[in-house]
């Protein structure tokens, strides 16, 4: 009774184990395969025919068709500058500044990976209509209701995540990408 | 003692050949649904173009919103495809993935600078009756030659229509482009290589 039990255990906690470990370092990325600058992470390899195995489980789980990152460099935040989980119920301010970019877009996702359903039918900013403020800063607001200026509603309630999209980055860009100056994300409230 | 140590290591070990299994083949699966998907949405060797603005059981995950997309799921088995699209004013990109979602080529708007560009993608093995001259100096087709590991994958066209000014004419040219089967044209239609002599 006791091997049986032995054996269960062995079989559940290896298992389980190895499967939990292969699910988070494929989702968030471990630090030898992905590049975190504060709440961002990329994943410098994404797309490439020598890519680690890692990076291709990571955009194979989450059905991503990739561009390498000479294309694009794609950057992911699910948590704001305090390292809480975006959640819709709250409200946010980024502040960034214009990217050296051919141009560059943020989205805003359910945490099913869509785009969040409202009335204005917006979903994103990009650098062509994007309001800015003096030398290339901006500013955008996520809120469930109207903000004035760049504002993304958000919807009743669940995680959601922001992606930062920026297409045919310069060669300086894409040699730094864990220093490279990305926008903040600072929680304002919370309903 | 020693009888918990080697439960430990065992559990290790396990728990190793658990991970190193799930990160090599649950990638495989995975895509393979993706295309199953895409390919149930639409025929094969067809171009389907698409732009997300709502929400709702996308063709793609992450849609951009500030793209328009057309998408061609292909099969070279049994012969080559030839995509053609044209180039918008602005951003563009054309790319080829397998079926394992690798990206094994891509090109874009400024690096095409030609107006309409022509892909033929062909089984590796086929790569080369493609891309070398015959005995009169002509190449055999006038299109960018791209080698496939696999038999299918995906064709992926992105244009930029994230102004309402641009966005008519990227989705009215991106409708505009197609993917078929390619049937090889006459010989006398072959286009001459550069500084070979004239047939």
């Amino acid at each position: 009774m006791r091997s049986l039990l032995r054996i269960i255990a062995f079989l559940v906690v290896g298992i389980g184990v190895g499967y939990w470990t292969a699910d988070y370092s494929m989702e968030k990325g471990l630090t030898q395969v992905s590049v975190r600058n504060g709440a961002w992470v990329t994943w410098p390899a994404a797309g490439l025919p020598d890519a680690d195995p890692y990076t291709r489980a990571h955009f194979a789980a989450t059905g991503h068709l990739p561009l390498t990152i000479f294309e694009a460099a794609s950057f992911r935040a699910e948590t704001d500058d305090g390292g809480d989980q975006l959640d819709q119920d709250c409200e946010y301010l980024i502040e960034g500044r214009a990217f050296r970019s051919r141009w560059w877009n943020l989205v805003v996702y359910k945490s099913d990976r869509d785009l969040i359903d409202n009335a204005a039918g917006r979903h994103s900013f990009n650098s062509g209509n994007m309001v800015f403020h003096g030398q290339g800063s901006f500013q955008i607001r996520l809120a469930r209701t109207a903000r004035p200026g760049n504002w993304l509603p958000l919807g009743q309630s669940g995680k959601f995540y922001l992606a930062l999209s920026l297409y045919n980055p310069d060669t300086e860009f894409r040699a730094n990408l864990d220093q490279a100056v990305l926008p903040k994300i600072t929680k304002v409230t919370c309903a | 003692m020693k009888s918990a140590l080697y439960w430990l290591i065992a559990t290790t070990l396990l728990a190793l050949v658990v991970h190193l299994f799930v990160v090599i083949f649950v990638p495989g699966v995975d895509t393979g649904q993706k295309m199953a998907q895409l390919a149930a949405s639409g025929d094969i060797n067809t171009l389907h173009s698409f732009r997300r603005t709502s929400s709702g059981s996308p063709l793609l995950t992450e849609p951009n919103p500030d793209l328009v997309y057309a998408y061609c799921k292909f099969d070279v088995s049994s012969g080559p495809l030839l995509v053609q699209t044209p180039v918008p004013q602005n951003y563009w990109s054309v790319s080829v993935y397998t079926e394992t979602a690798e990206n094994i080529y891509t090109l874009n708007d400024m690096q095409a600078g030609v107006p309409n560009v022509r892909l033929l993608i062909v089984q590796d093995a086929e790569l080369r009756r493609y891309t070398t001259a015959d005995e009169t100096g002509a190449r055999t087709i006038d299109a960018i030659v791209v080698g496939t590991p696999s038999d299918t994958g995906l064709v992926l066209v992105r244009a930029f229509a994230g102004e309402a000014s641009v966005r008519p004419a990227a989705e009215a040219q991106i409708a505009t482009s197609s993917c078929a089967p390619y049937s090889a044209p006459p010989a006398s239609e072959t286009v001459p290589q550069e500084g070979a002599p004239a047939s």
